[in-house]
């Protein structure tokens, strides 16, 4: 591995935290494993495609754009499939299988729906948003596109930890992930708080969605996918909840994968995040940096 | 009349059928309540020994068949003992990450599965009308089962497994037996396909099929064997019977799975069970793994994680099971 | 105007009803206290009350003002605060994090830091401990701490769930010495207590609880002297077979 891997690793590595911070954060707050992250965050893409259709905009007013469109999407969500279920199943675990499967009903619907908006075809992002170049970065070929996803997940990583560590919000979703009923005695509203976890938990997918149409120069229906099991591979690494810990993990899969990318072959390459999740839930279900969820947040 | 609607629809009869078989192998290990979605991975496994003995060892349909149901049940055993302490959500997304390992070896294992554009010309050796015949055998033997004994203890483990667990059901045992039976049957669907359909694609057993089996079971409901019956009946059928809809048919059946797991998450058995209890005008019982099965004991909510090593805030949680929680 | 009233208050879960047509009634700035033994329905009768369950009937009105029916949150900000049973500090929070959960409604840091100066002064045990883990503190400290981090929400009513519960014999004492000093800056106090000996030290008005029904209530000077009283809670006699 030389130091051009390693670039590579830390731009993987961006994509995969923005991608897998909502999702440790709707599951570690909510028990919402929200497998419509996925097309949430191809929605992003899509939507960022389909405003710069006619005429370019700047990235900075399609990203922003986004990632509110992808937030009130997760919202949704919200409302009318997880809310409900968590109102009439008891049972925690009944209640995220039911979750679960409601997601994947969900994701499916959005997936449909970008199969109708783009008929089946690959689309790309008005170029002209960000007009992409090739520069150098301490000797390293890059590009302004990637310094930016670096930057920005860099950002918004930033952003988020502090949020959670240190507002009063972030404090009432960490208890809230511990216990949503002495939160309601404490004048905290589950519910809101619930809403809230999901928009910026969807509002993060339509970010890294809008970022890796971009640096792919495509978007279609299934551009999800593939990052889903991946994020889960994140999440279990990092401990379910922990927002640093997924930050960790996602750099180091990124690693991992770029690793046997260069040792192994590109097939392999796919079976990492699968045979880590394997692992991993084996030895260490707590997650390798976290001991419990929240508990170093 | 009733052969031309036969030959009409004779390849739906034949997706239902299978479908059929699969998603008994979901719904058997979700009524235990071990929600493995690995079932897809061993109709993969199934499927490729079947079409791989038949094609290239000239083999028998039949002890082709055996061999795959029997690997397995030696992998499902396997995969039990690695992964049977894992619960709920933890347990789902392992088996998950095991059935694409299963479809990146058939991708890569090119000498025996084809690679990723699969396998083509497996000789067709069953006629639809075997495989109905292995569907009732199947059928009947799980009315046995669950009225049996051993239906109560599943019954029981799903419920509350600790009780399980104090009246004497081995629970560990227990979950390793439904995790090879849900294999084998799984194994039996991919096998009967492989040589009903005559193609066999790595693609074919992804995260789509566990998403339409899933349907299965959720339309259907699982709380009563022929859930799972009506349910691929129901999901084979759904894109005929949606054919007005034209584009907008994909959308539609999405929405179906989450209005059912939403709102009527004991699926087609418990609407006739309600009717039926109507009728009667007795209360039916819920006992459907989405629905509400935890009436009495309410856990703390919250704690996702499988071993939380600090203390959980002490009590139950006091807000009712049954009782609508406030909203906000 | 009473602080607190509760009228024929119905508690179910599914088809049991857990409390029936249960009055309750507590002045401003008075201590009040419900005994009842194991699964007598306390617990439901706070909880209805707070808002964490809705109630299948009756009516509940805070200062006058009818909450019947409110989630918890708002019954919570509208002055109504309960200290829940088995004390549910957040593990995973610090004791100083726990404190300002209670003040989640403040976006003043300055009312935010005096009333944790106010916690601390109340319980200086808290202050010491400010950074450890609320999960690791004593059985003791964490009832001190759910009783700080309910003042942080400044709460006009509080709804006290066995704060003994659990705890040796001279915690006891030092909890319940905690609700004599809290009662005296004015807030009226609702306390569900099998210790009825040291309840009855601060309490003005009692209530015995039996199987969702209020069997007996009064002032504590005399309920204190009941027979059913003096054998099932006080333990003079042989607890009796109802
Ligand atoms: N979530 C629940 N679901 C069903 N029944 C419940 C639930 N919570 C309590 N009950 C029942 O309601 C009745 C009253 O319970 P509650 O917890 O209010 O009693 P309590 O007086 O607080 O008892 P304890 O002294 O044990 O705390 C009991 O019979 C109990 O079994
Ligand atoms: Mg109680």
């Amino acid at each position: 591995m030389n130091a051009q891997d390693l670039l590579n690793v830390v731009v993987i590595g961006s994509i995969y935290t923005l991608f897998a911070m909502g999702l440790t954060l709707s599951w570690g707050v909510l028990n919402i494993l929200n497998l419509a992250h996925g097309a949430i965050f191809m929605f992003g893409g899509l939507l960022a495609y389909l405003v710069t259709q006619d005429s370019a905009l700047s990235l900075w007013i399609v990203m922003p754009m986004s990632m509110v469109v992808c937030g009130l999407i997760a919202v949704l969500l919200e409302l009318v499939a997880y809310r409900p279920i968590r109102r009439r199943v008891a049972d925690l675990h009944a209640s995220e299988l039911a979750t679960l499967i409601a997601s994947i009903g969900a994701g499916a619907m959005l997936v449909a729906i970008a199969e109708n908006v783009t008929e089946n075809q690959l689309v790309g992002i008005n170029p002209e948003t960000f007009v992409v170049e090739q520069t150098s970065f301490l000797g390293l070929r890059t590009t302004n596109l990637e310094i930016v996803i670096v930057a920005i997940a860099a950002l918004l990583s930033v952003t988020l930890t502090l949020f959670i560590t240190r507002s009063r919000h972030g404090r009432a979703l960490r208890a809230l992930a511990q216990d949503p009923y002495t939160c309601g005695l404490l004048g905290i509203s589950p519910d809101r708080m619930a809403a809230a976890t999901m928009f910026v938990s969807g509002a993060l997918a339509g970010a890294a969605g809008v970022l890796l149409a971009m640096q792919l120069n495509t978007v279609e229906a299934r551009l999800g996918e593939p990052l889903l099991l991946k994020a889960f591979a994140v999440i279990i690494l990092g401990g379910v909840g922990s927002v640093q810990g997924a930050i960790a993990a996602a750099f180091l899969l990124a690693l991992a994968e770029t690793f046997t990318d260069v040792y192994a072959s590109t097939s392999v390459r796919d079976a990492v995040a699968f045979g880590l999740i394997i692992v991993l839930l084996l030895f260490r279900p707590q997650g390798l940096f976290s001991r419990v969820a929240w508990q170093r947040a | 009349m009733l052969s031309d609607w036969f030959s009409d629809n004779e390849t739906l009869i034949q997706a239902a059928l299978a479908g059929a078989l699969l998603a008994y192998s979901f719904q058997i290990a979700l009524r235990a309540g071990v929600f493995t979605l690995g079932g897809v991975g061993f109709w993969a496994i199934g499927g490729y020994t079947t079409a791989y003995l038949v094609t290239e060892r000239e083999w028998a349909t039949v002890p082709a068949i055996g061999v795959g149901l029997l690997l397995s049940a030696v992998i499902g055993l396997g995969l039990a003992l690695v992964l049977g302490r894992l619960r709920a959500l933890y347990l789902a997304m392992a088996t998950v990450a095991f059935v694409l390992l299963v479809q990146i070896v058939a991708i890569n294992w090119e000498d025996v599965t084809g690679g990723a554009g699969g396998l083509f010309g497996i000789p067709v050796t069953v006629s639809t009308t075997q495989v109905f015949l292995v569907v009732l055998v199947v059928s009947i033997a799980l009315v046995f089962f669950e009225r049996g004994a051993r239906g109560r203890t599943i019954e029981a483990m799903r419920l509350d497994e600790q009780l399980a667990q104090s009246v004497g059901i081995d629970v560990v045992r227990e979950r390793h037996l439904i995790f090879v039976l849900s294999s084998v049957l799984a194994a039996l669907s991919g096998g009967i396909s492989a040589v009903m359909f005559n193609t066999l694609a790595p693609e074919q057993a992804g995260f789509h099929l566990i998403t339409d089996t899933l349907m299965m079971v959720v339309i259907g409901g699982a709380a009563a064997w022929w859930g799972a019956l009506v349910g691929a009946i129901i999901v084979t059928w759904l894109p005929e019977l949606l054919r007005f809809a034209e584009d907008y048919r994909q959308i539609i059946e999405a929405a179906i799975v989450v209005l059912v797991i939403v709102y009527a998450p004991e699926g087609i058995v418990g609407l006739v069970r309600r009717v039926r209890g109507l009728l009667s005008g007795r209360r039916p019982p819920t006992a459907t793994p989405f629905a509400d099965i935890a009436a009495a004991t309410s856990p703390d909510r919250g704690h996702s994680q499988p071993e939380a090593e600090l203390p959980p805030a002490a009590g139950r949680d006091p807000r009712p099971a049954t009782q609508a929680r406030n909203p906000d | 105007m009473a602080a607190l009233e509760v009228e024929r208050l119905v508690v179910r879960y599914g088809h049991v009803t857990a409390v029936r047509d249960v009055d309750l009634r507590l002045e401003e700035g008075q201590v009040g206290v419900v005994l009842g033994s194991n699964g007598a329905g306390k617990t439901s009768t706070l909880n209805a009350i707070s808002g964490a369950l809705r109630p299948a009937g009756g009516s509940i009105r805070l200062e006058g003002r009818d909450i019947t029916g409110w989630p918890s949150h708002r019954v919570a900000r509208a002055g109504l605060v309960q200290v829940p049973e088995g004390r549910r500090i957040i593990g995973p929070l610090t004791v100083e994090e726990n404190l300002k959960l209670g003040a989640y409604h403040l976006r003043s840091n300055a009312r935010l830091q005096e009333l944790l100066a106010d916690a601390y002064a109340l319980f200086p045990i808290l202050e010491e401990r400010r950074h450890n883990a609320g999960g690791l503190l004593s059985g003791g400290e964490q009832q001190m701490l759910a009783f700080g981090r309910a003042l942080m929400a400044e709460p006009k009513v509080l709804l006290l769930d066995e704060p003994s519960m659990g705890l040796a014999p001279i915690m006891v004492d030092r909890v319940i010495e905690a609700v004599g000093r809290i009662a005296e800056r004015g807030i009226s106090i609702l306390m569900v207590e099998q210790n009825a000996a040291a309840a009855f030290e601060l309490a003005a008005y009692a209530y015995v609880l039996e199987q969702g029904e209020v069997i007996l209530e009064g002032r504590v000077e005399d309920v204190k002297n009941d027979p059913l009283v003096l054998r099932a809670f006080l333990g003079l006699e042989e607890a009796p077979t109802s």
